[in-house]
């Protein structure tokens, strides 16, 4: 059981490396810090692979580490080492060097989700990046499904002010 | 809930059946409420795509080589789909309920061993929660059906081996595709939504699985051993992915 739960967390790292990173993106708000953010959970992952139970959501699982990494450890030292916040409209926007023409848009959108709130940005990320329904999204954040929607309401409405 | 709030539950599948009866009602009187609509769902498809665009940046090949190097495990898929091809909307299969008593989807221009796959997701979109409203099959009769198909492509197929959590196994059937058989597993979920899991016998050589979206169906495909798969249904991606992760390990 336990070499079955390290081979399919190993291998699973690797398929959802992409999510993963988007996800700590969105959530840091930074890409420096989402490497860091992805690296720790991915050691922590294969520290704990004996917790994962073969043949259930491991994407899920591996958020869920990621969460606790940057909630209980990544966020609070990054304000202790006075780094702070990056600058939201650098954070979240695509590399400009390879910004293509219709990428010009989703960089636009992508500016806007980096200066929402953190609570709102990562409702929005589950909904409609990871596609979660909001009842799963609400267990996901420990929040009532009231207001998730409320959050996605408030950043369907900051978003739409773009145009 | 303002009209705004109705209408963003309503984009995002998330109204109860009476509450969206009514605001589909209102919608087919309310050009502006429509408008109104028409701007949520754009925008929502926007911030689809920039999330694509975003999962597109992940320096995944950095990310992997920073991973403790361990046993050699098999090429591993990127696990990603794309609300931005979602198709615009439904697209009618043209196999029509009159065919049905033959059930082969047969394809007579440029056959490939894709198109076994895109001939199963046409046909999915006739079905409705109400296709498969009946109960699920006793264990014995399920055992028959399983047997059946299984036997057309050469595994053995038990209501234990295709069984599987939070879904509802309710019948297996033989399709025909190119003249190979594909069996067509249905299931539906805690909402009565159908999910279909196919084999067909098809000579393939080996895929690894390959998570895709088509006409809104999440799907799953893979080939081993000569025999093609594919995990089909309305869901989100990644439990259709820890489907396929489930049947690709048993078969």
């Amino acid at each position: 059981m336990s070499e079955e739960s390290r081979r399919e967390v190993r291998a699973g790292l690797e398929a959802h490396l992409a999510r993963l990173w988007r996800y700590a993106v969105v959530l840091a708000a930074s890409r420096d810090t989402a490497d860091d953010l992805v690296q720790a959970t991915c050691l922590r992952a294969l520290e704990r692979a004996d917790q994962y139970q073969p043949g259930t959501r491991l994407d899920r699982w591996l958020f869920s580490i990621l969460r606790s990494i940057w909630f209980n450890e990544l966020r609070a030292r990054r304000v202790r080492e006075g780094s702070g916040l990056v600058a939201a409209d650098e954070a979240l926007s695509i590399d400009g060097a390879r910004t293509i023409e219709t990428n010009v848009l989703a960089s636009e959108v992508l500016t806007a989700v980096g200066r929402l709130p953190e609570a709102q940005r990562e409702a929005v990320l589950l909904v409609y990046a990871e596609g979660y329904s909001y009842a799963e999204a609400a267990e996901t954040l420990g929040a009532p499904i009231g207001t998730v929607m409320s959050r996605l309401h408030a950043a369907r409405t900051a978003l739409a002010k773009l145009r | 809930m303002t009209d705004d709030e109705e209408l963003i539950a309503l984009i995002d599948n998330e109204l109860e059946p009476e509450a969206r009866a009514r605001l589909t009602a209102r919608l087919a009187e309310d050009e502006a409420l429509r408008a109104r609509f028409e701007a949520l769902r754009q925008s929502r498809d926007r911030l689809a795509s920039a999330f694509d665009a975003l999962l597109d940046e992940a320096p995944v090949e950095r990310l992997a080589a920073a991973l403790p190097k361990t046993a050699p495990a098999p090429p591993a898929p990127r696990a990603r789909f794309r609300w931005a091809e979602l198709a615009a909307g439904f697209v009618v299969g043209v196999l029509v309920a009159g065919a049905l008593a033959w059930f082969t989807l047969g394809r007579v221009e440029g056959e490939s061993e894709e198109d076994w796959r895109a001939a199963v997701i046409e046909y999915a979109n006739l079905y409705t929660p109400d296709t498969f409203a009946f109960p699920s099959p006793d264990e014995a009769l399920a055992a028959r059906q399983l047997q059946a198909v299984g036997g057309k492509v050469g595994l053995d197929l038990t209501p234990q081996s295709v069984a599987t959590q939070g879904l509802a196994y309710k019948s297996a059937i033989n399709f025909a595709f190119a003249d190979k058989p594909l069996a067509e597993i249905a299931y539906t979920d805690e909402k009565g939504a159908p999910v279909l899991f196919c084999i067909t016998a098809d000579g393939a050589g080996d895929a690894a699985p390959r998570p895709d979206k088509r006409d809104g169906f999440s799907t799953v495909s893979w080939s081993r051993g000569g025999r093609s798969y594919m995990v089909v249904g309305r869901q989100p991606e990644d439990r259709v992915v820890a489907l396929a992760q489930t049947f690709a390990a048993r078969f």
